[in-house]
């Protein structure tokens, strides 16, 4: 896993959605147990707060939860969730900005489909 | 446990060894010493000087006692009140222990060779019953006087600690120079307050008189030093 | 819990005034950064915390309790200084057992792996210590020291960047086991950044700042490109930090980025980005 500081984001949001990329590229199975704040905190030489942060994040998306005493385990469908919640920020954050751009300049719906057609084939 | 003790069981610590090394000469030298009278080398010789040696050591002692252990102390946050309570216990004990020590190897060594420990030559007793007493409160006295120089000294600037270094050819002087302005009267005046506290005066000389003044002297000496130690600032070496 | 408070405190060397009428409050459990500039007053300040100096006016107190004097308040506190107090003859290992004795907590054990893991010999004096391993020395001691608030003065003082790394991990995962309070004192702003909490920034004496480093750096955002668009841009916002090389320019703004002016930078083709502490620092300190 590996954050860049550089990046505008807040290092906890980068913390979650590494974690997030990690369950989706299979590092971290559902139901197995993911890094602790501490490892978190120490391998990624940050503020444990901060990595609490990003995990909660997660805890609270129902993507991560709790086993006391034990540690954090990823969720049973947790996969699932997290392309479903990126397919709506894709949505939000593409898809929507596309179309308002596309308003703008005057380009029909039907010719938006035609560039993506004309996209993919490159 | 109280953290004054725990001042009072490092500086006994930090003692530990120098006081032994420091026997170590002592006896060596007084066997020395024995086993040339024995061989008749040196005739009719008094020996002497184990006190005297003791004292300028235990002031010596007393001077080491305050700044590097004071610095140990602080990196502990110990207060200062416990760094004080705690040194002047290690030092009070080190004074019972060494003049113990004198006053048994004195007896011990005066069965063999003739030997005179500084109250003989002053006061002209012997028994061990005045000679611990007197040991003992001259060399807490001397022990708490180092203690507080040094203290002076870490508080002081450069001037007064230069002021300090000189303070004994300072009061050679002031004594010089009221000599002749009083003709004579204040050291005379001096002298007079000396034998009294040192129990002189009486028609046969009291030691034990020498006892409670420099019991007095130790407590007055503590207490000063209690009064600069309260408010003492760390400063830095670096 | 150990709260600690700062009430009006001034520390005063003659006419100079090296603290002054500082307020202040640590919350417990947290990293705090202490940043400030050369002779800002980040040691009299942490000398004024652990009574190793006496303040000129006001009271510190933990939980309460004033700290003057005081051996129960005195030794919840550790405090690493950047200056050896220990005895030059004794050996690490000695000085291991005295620090035994009068913290308690102490936990040799761990004291004993973090000199294996930063390779210090437990057999040497003090006085024969370099700068480095004094610093490391001194650093094992507070770590294990197990003190509700550990006070680090510049801690990887002569560090390589192997050790700072390894002690910036040690520190962290003792922190994450042992939840306590954390203050570090230091000039190197950029490697400690992410590890704390909370800045407090101090300049001449004064507290300027005290904020958690996330809200710090939300709050702040650098815009550059070419020098004349970054200047239109930058019209009437509060900014600091201004670097120019030609036409390129580039300019630290103390606010939140809003999604207008994230919009205004990308219609005049400019890059906006992060803020370090460190950048942020020093427009903040520079006079």
């Amino acid at each position: 896993m590996r954050l860049d500081f550089n990046s505008e984001k807040p290092i906890y949001l980068q913390l979650a959605e590494a974690i997030e990329d990690d369950i989706l590229k299979g590092i971290f199975e559902e139901e197995s147990q993911v890094a602790s704040t501490t490892e978190l905190a120490v391998t990624l030489k940050i503020n444990p707060a901060t990595a609490g942060k990003g995990l909660n994040l997660l805890v609270d998306e129902g993507i991560v939860y709790k086993r006391r005493g034990v540690g954090m385990f990823v969720a049973t469908g947790a996969k699932e969730m997290i392309l479903q919640k990126r397919k709506e920020s894709f949505f939000q954050t593409y898809i929507l900005s596309l179309l308002e751009e596309a308003a703008k300049l005057g380009i029909s719906v039907e010719e938006v489909t035609a560039m993506l057609e004309r996209g993919r084939k490159k | 446990m109280n953290k004054a003790f725990l001042v009072t069981r490092l500086q006994l610590q930090d003692a530990r060894k120098p006081i032994g090394i420091f026997y170590a000469l002592i006896i060596g030298l007084s066997l020395i010493a024995a086993f040339s009278i024995w061989h008749n080398v040196g005739e009719g010789a008094i020996i002497g000087g184990i006190d005297f040696a003791s004292a300028v050591f235990v002031l010596i002692l007393g001077l080491n006692s305050f700044s590097t252990a004071f610095r140990f102390t602080l990196a502990k946050n110990v207060s200062r009140m416990k760094f004080f309570v705690g040194t002047v216990q290690a030092l009070i004990i080190i004074a019972a222990v060494l003049a113990t020590v004198d006053t048994v190897y004195g007896t011990f060594l005066r069965t063999l060779i003739p030997y005179e420990c500084l109250q003989t030559q002053l006061y002209g007793t012997t028994s061990p019953l005045t000679v611990l007493p007197w040991t003992f409160a001259l060399y807490t006295a001397l022990a708490i006087s180092g203690f507080m120089i040094t203290m002076l000294y870490y508080r002081s600037n450069r001037l007064l600690q230069m002021l300090i270094s000189l303070s004994p050819l300072l009061f050679y002087l002031i004594l010089v120079i009221l000599n002749y302005l009083t003709d004579g009267a204040a050291p005379r005046a001096l002298k007079n307050l000396f034998s009294t506290a040192f129990g002189f005066s009486t028609s046969t000389p009291n030691p034990y008189i020498a006892v409670a003044s420099l019991l007095l002297g130790a407590v007055v000496v503590a207490a000063i030093s209690f009064l600069l130690i309260r408010r003492i600032a760390f400063r830095s070496q670096g | 819990m150990s709260t600690i408070v700062f009430h009006g405190v001034s520390k005063a060397y003659g006419s100079t005034r090296a603290l002054d009428n500082v307020n202040l409050t640590i919350e417990p459990g947290k990293i705090y950064g202490l940043l400030g500039r050369n002779g800002a007053g980040k040691t009299t300040l942490l000398n004024l915390l652990t009574n190793r100096l006496f303040p000129t006016d006001g009271e510190i107190r933990l939980d309460g309790q004033p700290v003057l004097e005081n051996d129960a308040v005195l030794g919840r506190m550790f405090y690493m200084m950047e200056e050896n107090l220990y005895p030059p003859r004794f050996t690490v290992k000695e000085t291991f057992n005295w620090s035994k004795i009068f913290y308690p907590g102490f936990d040799m054990p761990y004291a004993l792996e973090l000199t294996k893991k930063f390779g210090l010999n437990v057999n040497k004096r003090v006085k024969e210590l370099s700068t480095g391993y004094s610093s490391i020395f001194k650093a094992i001691i507070a770590l294990a020291s197990n003190a509700e608030v550990v006070i680090y003065d510049e801690p990887v003082l002569g560090l390589d960047a192997n050790h700072r790394e390894l002690f910036y991990r040690e520190l962290i995962a003792n922190y994450s086991t042992n939840p306590k309070t954390v203050i570090i004192s230091t000039h190197l702003i950029e490697e400690v950044a992410d590890v704390l909490e909370e800045a407090i920034i101090i300049k001449e004496g004064q507290i300027i700042l005290k904020q958690p480093v996330e809200d710090l750096l939300a709050r702040a955002y650098t815009v550059s490109g070419e020098a004349s668009k970054v200047d239109s841009f930058a019209e009437g916002k509060k900014c600091a930090g201004v670097q120019t090389m030609g036409k390129f320019k580039s300019v630290t703004v103390l606010e939140e980025l809003q999604n207008k002016d994230a919009s205004l930078a990308r219609e005049l083709s400019l890059d906006i980005g992060k803020v370090e502490l460190q950048k942020l620092f020093i427009s903040l300190t520079n006079a």
